[in-house]
C-alpha cells in the first residue's frame, strides 16, 4: 500500500540527496585551490579553445563572479538541464553527449541486473529447497568472485573469447565496441543482432559477478522460510512440490532479495562502468573514462549527476516494487 | 476395531535424531478412532501431542524419525498404512482425508497469498472444479463464521479470532473425514475460545467427521470428548471414555490434572503438579511418572508399567491397577 | 567446528584483560580452525611478499632496456611489458604498495565508521537521526561515479586515493555498529556501568567497543580488500598517481598500451591473481573469526 504521505516524503528525500549531489559538484571544483577547470581550459585546450569561446564557456559554466552569484547561475542551468558545454567535444552540450550514450549503460546494467536477479533467484531456490545440495558449490564459486575486480574478469574474457579462440578464422565474440562497423544503427535486425553480439561479454563479465549475491541470498531465506509453519500447512494440504515452492516458499523468500537489489544496483554501476572501459562499449561509463583522461570538467559533472539521478530513481521503483510483492509492508 | 472405525494407531514411536542426543517424543501409542467420534488426548507441554498428530498425516520432517509402529487410515478404497505410502497417495489422502488445524494457527497462513487464493489452491488440488470452489471458499468461510469479504483479505489484516477461524475453514474446505485441531483455541482469549470451540463442535455435528481434540487443559476435554488419552512423556498414561476418565481417574497423573483444574463451584485448592516431566533424551528406568507421583512404590522404579485394562475399554499405565 | 573447550577457552581468553593475552590466544583460536589457517597463512604470505619483495625484485620497474611483450622466460620470469620492464618486478613492488593502500584505506574508514556507529548507537535521538540519514544518503548515492568525480578534480596522488576511497567506504561498517551498539546497550553490565556513574565515553571504551571488536576486525579485513580493488578500480580509470607501481597502474597499463593485442596474459593475470588471492584469503579469515565468535558467545553466559 503506498500512501500520499509516503510519495512526499520520498519526493523530498529523493531532492535531498540530488541537492547534496549537485552542491557537491559546484563546491567541488570551487573549493580546490587554482581552479582546476579554468586551467584545464587554459592550459590543455589553448591551442582549440579560442579567447571569445573562452569567455562564453566562462559564463555558461558561472565561473565568475561572487560565489553566490555563480551558485544562483549554477541551479539556473542545471533547471534547465543544461551541464554547460563540453569541452573535448566543444560546443556539443554535455546533455547532448549524455542522451546519446545513457541508453546504452542503461541496457547494459538492465539486462545484467534482470539475468543476475533471475539466475540468481533460480539457483538460490533450488539450492536451498535442497537444504544446501550445490551449497559448496555456490560458496566455493561466491568465494572466489566476490573479490575478482569486474575489470580484470572482462578482459580475461576479452583475452580468451575475442582473441585467443578462433573457430574457422573468427572469434566468437568481438572485442570492442557497441556494434559492428557494417551496420547502421537504427531498427533494423542486422544492427540489433551486432548489438547483442557485441553486448554479450560485457553482460556476461558482469552478470558472473553479480549473480552469487542474489543466489546466496536466496539460499539463505528459503531455507528459513522451509521452517515456517505456513510452508508445513502447505504441505499438509497436499499440495505438489512445484505448488508449495512457487506460491509458499519463493514469493515469501524473494522478498529479502528484492531488498537488496537498490544496493546491487548502485555496486553494479561501478562495475558496469568499468567494463564499458574493457570493451569500448559506448555507453556512459566509457565517455566518462574519456571524459576523465582529457579532464573535461562540464562532462564529469554532468554524468555524475545523471548517475545519481538514476540510482535515485531506480530505488525508487525498487521500492514501489517491493511494496507491491509484499502486501504487509505500507509505504507511509 | 470395530466396523466404524476409520483410523487405528499401532504401536508408534517417534524420536527426534538430534547430532547429541535423540529425544523419545513419542513411544509405543496405539489409539482407534471411530467415524464421528470426538478424540481427546491431553497432555503437559512436551508430552508429545503434537508429533503424534503429525504422523497422522506423515508431515513428520527431519529431526523427526519414525522408529515403529503404522497408522492404518482405512478409506473407501480399503485399509492402508498412512506411513508407507507413497508421495502421490499421500498427497491424495492429505487433507481429503484428515485435516488438521495447527497449533500455530497464526503463524499457518502464507502472508504473501490471499485468502482465497489460500483456499483455493487446495480444493483444486483436490479436483474440485473452478465454479464449484469459488461458492465453497464463501461457504466454508461463513461456516467457520466469517463473512465473505474476508476472502481478499491477506492475513496480516485479520484478528487473531480471525486468522484461526480462516483455518478452521480451510481444514473443512475438502470435506476431510477427520479433522486433528492442536490447540485449536488456545492462544485466544475466553470469550474468543468459547465462541471458536461451539463453531467446531456444531460442524463435526453437521458434516458428521470425526474430530481429534489435542489440548493441555483437561477440562476442555470434559465437556466435548467421547473417548480421552491421556499422555505423558510421550506414552499414554490412561485411555478410556471420556466420562470414565473423569468420573473414575485411575492413573496417578489423570488425578493429579484434574485437581489442578481451577473449579468455580466447589471451594477446593487448586493443586499444581510438583515437579517436571523427565528429560526424553535420556533413558528412563522404571515409570516416567514415578519422581512426581504421590503412590510410588518399589516398583514403579524398576519396571515399566504397560498399559492395562481397568474396566471395559479403559486402560491405565500404572501398577497399581489391573492384573 | 569448533570444539567446546576450545571456545570456551577463547572466551576466558577474551574475558582477560591483558590484550596480549586476548590476542594470542585469539590466534591460536583462528589457526585451529580449518579455513582460519588457510586465511593466516595466505594473508601473511601476501604480507611477506609485500614487506620484501622489494628486496627480491631482479629490475628496477623504470629498467625498459629489454624487449617489449616478452612472454615470460629465465631472463624475466613473468615476461616484460610494453616498454620492456619486468614484469616479475612490478608485481613484488606493486603488491607493497597495494596492500598498504589497502591496509591505510580500512584503518581510516574503519576508525570512522566505528566512531559514527558508535556515537549514533550509544547517544541515539537527534545525534543518531542526523547521523543516520548521513549514511543513508552515502549509500544511495552511486559510489564509483563520486569516486570518479573527486578523484578528478584532486591532485592525482596515492594519499588523494586513500583519502577519497576512506572517505565513501565507511557507511556500512557504522550502520552495523550502530545496530550492534544499540543491542549491547540494552545489557545489563552495560546499565550497571551507567549507574556506577561512568560517562559515555568510559562505558563506549571499555563496555562496548572490546564486544565489538571481532564484527570490526572482519568489516576491516573486507573494507582492506575492498580498497584494494577500488583502487585498482580508479587506477584502471586513469585516476590516481598512475606513476605508483601497484597491481592497479599495472591493469591500466595493459589497457591503455593494447596488452590484449599482443595476447600478453601474462601482465593481465599477476595482478588480478593477486587480488583474486587477498579475497580468498580475506574470506576464510572472516568465517573463521565469525564462526568463533559465535561459538564463544553461544557457550558463553
Ligand atoms: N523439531 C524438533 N526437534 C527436536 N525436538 C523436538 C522437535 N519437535 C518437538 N521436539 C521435542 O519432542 C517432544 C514432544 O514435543 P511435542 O511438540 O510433540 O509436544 P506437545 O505435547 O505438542 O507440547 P505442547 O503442548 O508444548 O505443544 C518435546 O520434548 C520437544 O522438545
Ligand atoms: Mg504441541
Amino acid at each position: 500500500m503506498i500512501t500520499l504521505r509516503y510519495l512526499i516524503r520520498r519526493t523530498i528525500y529523493m531532492a535531498i540527496t540530488l541537492f547534496i549531489a549537485l552542491t557537491l559538484v559546484f563546491l567541488l571544483p570551487r573549493a580546490v585551490p587554482g581552479n582546476p577547470v579554468m586551467d584545464v581550459l587554459l592550459t590543455k585546450y589553448a591551442g582549440r579553445i579560442n579567447p571569445y569561446q573562452l569567455k562564453i564557456i566562462e559564463s555558461e559554466l558561472h565561473l565568475g563572479g561572487t560565489l553566490w552569484q555563480q551558485y544562483v547561475g549554477f541551479w539556473g542551468s542545471l533547471i534547465h538541464g543544461n551541464f554547460g558545454p563540453s569541452f573535448y567535444y566543444y560546443p556539443e552540450p554535455v546533455s547532448q553527449l549524455i542522451m546519446t550514450h545513457l541508453p546504452w549503460t542503461l541496457f547494459l546494467l538492465g539486462t545484467s541486473l534482470m539475468i543476475s536477479i533471475v539466475l540468481g533467484i533460480f539457483i538460490g531456490s533450488y539450492s536451498g529447497w535442497k537444504r544446501g545440495a550445490s551449497d559448496s558449490f555456490l560458496q566455493g564459486f561466491s568465494i572466489s568472485l566476490t573479490s575478482v575486480p569486474y575489470f580484470w574478469l572482462a578482459l580475461i574474457f576479452q583475452l580468451v573469447f575475442a582473441v585467443l579462440i578462433v573457430i574457422n578464422g573468427f572469434h566468437i565474440f568481438p572485442v570492442a565496441q557497441g556494434y559492428g562497423i557494417t551496420v547502421t544503427p537504427g531498427t533494423n535486425l542486422p544492427f540489433v543482432l551486432s548489438v547483442l553480439r557485441h553486448s554479450a561479454l560485457p553482460i556476461i563479465t558482469l552478470v558472473i559477478t553479480s549473480f552469487t549475491g542474489f543466489a546466496l541470498l536466496m539460499r539463505n531465506t528459503v531455507v528459513t522460510v522451509l521452517d515456517e509453519d505456513y510452508v508445513l500447512l502447505a504441505k499438509a494440504k497436499g499440495l505438489s512440490d512445484n505448488t508449495i515452492r512457487k506460491q509458499y516458499v519463493n514469493k515469501n523468500a524473494r522478498l529479502p532479495v528484492a531488498t537488496s537489489v537498490a544496493l546491487a544496483f548502485a555496486s553494479i554501476v561501478g562495475g558496469a562502468f568499468l567494463v564499458e572501459v574493457v570493451f569500448s562499449y559506448p555507453g556512459i561509463g566509457y565517455v566518462l573514462y574519456n571524459a576523465v583522461t582529457v579532464s573535461d570538467y562540464p562532462l564529469i559533472e554532468g554524468i555524475f549527476v545523471m548517475i545519481t539521478f538514476t540510482t535515485i530513481i531506480a530505488n525508487f521503483i525498487v521500492d514501489l516494487l517491493y511494496a507491491y510483492l509484499d502486501p504487509r509492508v505500507v509505504l507511509k | 476395531m470395530t466396523t466404524s472405525t476409520i483410523m487405528e494407531v499401532v504401536d508408534l514411536s517417534v524420536d527426534y535424531v538430534l547430532p547429541d542426543r535423540t529425544i523419545k517424543a513419542v513411544s509405543h501409542v496405539s489409539l482407534d478412532v471411530n467415524k464421528g467420534e470426538v478424540i481427546g488426548i491431553v497432555g503437559e507441554s512436551g508430552s508429545g501431542k503434537s508429533t503424534l498428530a503429525m504422523t497422522f498425516l506423515k508431515l513428520l520432517e527431519y529431526p523427526g524419525k519414525i522408529k515403529g509402529g503404522k497408522v492404518v487410515y482405512y478409506g473407501s478404497e480399503g485399509k492402508s498404512d498412512v506411513l508407507k505410502m507413497k508421495p502421490s497417495a499421500l498427497r491424495k489422502y492429505r487433507w481429503k482425508e484428515v485435516s488438521m488445524i495447527f497449533q500455530s494457527a497464526m503463524n499457518s497462513l502464507n502472508p504473501v497469498m490471499r485468502i482465497e487464493d489460500q483456499m483455493g489452491d487446495v480444493m483444486v488440488e483436490h479436483g474440485y472444479k473452478e465454479d464449484e470452489v469459488d461458492e465453497r471458499i464463501d461457504y466454508m468461510l461463513q461456516l467457520a463464521g466469517l463473512t465473505k469479504n474476508v476472502r481478499k483479505s491477506f492475513p496480516h489484516e485479520l484478528s487473531g479470532g480471525m486468522k484461526q477461524r480462516v483455518n478452521i475453514a480451510l481444514a473443512l474446505s475438502c470435506d476431510p473425514k477427520i479433522l486433528i485441531a492442536d490447540e485449536a483455541t488456545t492462544a485466544l482469549d475466553v470469550v474468543v475460545q468459547r465462541q471458536i470451540l461451539t463453531r467446531l463442535l456444531k460442524l463435526k455435528d453437521d458434516l458428521s467427521i470425526s474430530l481429534i481434540f489435542i489440548t493441555h487443559d483437561i477440562s476442555l476435554v470434559a465437556n466435548i470428548a467421547d473417548k480421552v488419552n491421556v499422555m505423558y512423556a510421550g506414552k499414554i498414561a490412561e485411555s478410556g471414555p471420556s466420562n470414565e476418565i473423569f468420573d473414575s481417574p485411575q492413573h496417578p497423573y489423570t488425578k493429579a490434572l484434574l485437581a489442578s483444574i481451577p473449579s468455580l463451584e466447589q471451594e477446593k485448592s487448586v493443586k499444581g503438579i510438583r515437579g517436571t516431566p523427565p528429560d526424553l533424551s535420556e533413558e528412563i528406568k522404571g515409570c516416567p511418572f514415578k519422581d512426581r507421583c504421590d503412590s510410588v512404590f518399589d516398583r514403579c522404579k524398576n519396571e515399566v508399567p504397560e498399559l492395562k485394562m481397568v474396566s471395559q475399554g479403559h486402560y491405565a499405565a500404572c501398577h497399581l491397577y489391573g492384573r | 567446528m569448533m570444539s567446546e573447550a576450545r571456545a570456551e577457552e577463547i572466551q576466558r581468553a577474551l574475558a582477560s584483560n591483558s590484550p596480549m593475552n586476548r590476542f594470542r590466544s585469539f590466534m591460536k583460536g583462528v589457526w585451529s580452525h580449518k579455513k582460519g589457517r588457510a586465511g593466516l597463512i595466505i594473508l601473511t604470505a601476501l604480507g611477506l611478499l609485500a614487506i620484501f619483495g622489494y628486496f627480491f625484485a631482479p629490475y628496477s620497474p623504470y629498467n625498459t632496456n629489454s624487449l617489449a611483450f616478452q612472454p615470460p622466460s629465465y631472463q624475466h620470469l613473468l615476461g616484460t611489458d610494453y616498454e620492456g620492464a619486468d614484469i616479475f618486478s612490478w608485481f613484488l613492488i606493486g603488491t607493497g604498495t597495494s596492500l598498504v593502500v589497502g591496509l591505510s584505506i580500512a584503518l581510516l574508514s574503519a576508525f570512522i565508521g566505528v566512531l559514527v556507529g558508535v556515537v549514533a548507537g550509544y547517544f541515539g535521538r537527534q545525534v543518531d537521526d542526523v547521523l543516520m540519514r548521513a549514511v543513508d544518503v552515502l549509500l544511495v548515492i552511486p559510489g564509483f561515479p563520486l569516486l570518479v568525480i573527486l578523484s578528478a578534480f584532486l591532485p592525482p596522488t596515492l594519499e588523494t586515493t586513500i583519502f577519497v576511497l576512506s572517505i565513501l567506504s565507511w557507511p556500512f561498517l557504522a550502520r552495523v555498529v550502530r545496530s550492534q551498539t544499540l543491542s549491547l546497550k540494552e545489557r545489563p553490565y552495560i546499565m550497571a556501568s551507567k549507574l556506577s556513574g561512568l560517562n559515555g565515553m568510559q562505558i563506549i571504551i571499555r563496555d562496548i567497543l572490546p564486544n565489538l571488536l571481532p564484527i570490526i576486525f572482519i568489516n576491516a579485513i573486507f573494507l582492506a580488500v575492498g580498497g584494494v580493488v577500488a583502487q585498482a578500480g580508479l587506477a584502471f580509470f586513469g585516476l590516481g598517481d598512475l606513476r605508483s607501481v601497484n597491481w592497479g597502474t599495472m591493469l591500466y597499463f595493459f589497457q591503455a598500451e593494447d596488452g590484449i593485442v599482443y595476447r600478453a596474459w601474462w601482465w593481465l593475470l599477476p595482478p588480478g591473481l593477486g587480488i583474486v588471492i587477498l579475497g580468498i584469503g580475506a574470506n576464510f579469515l572472516s568465517n573463521a573469526i565469525y564462526e568463533i565468535s559465535k561459538a564463544s558467545k553461544g557457550n558463553g553466559k
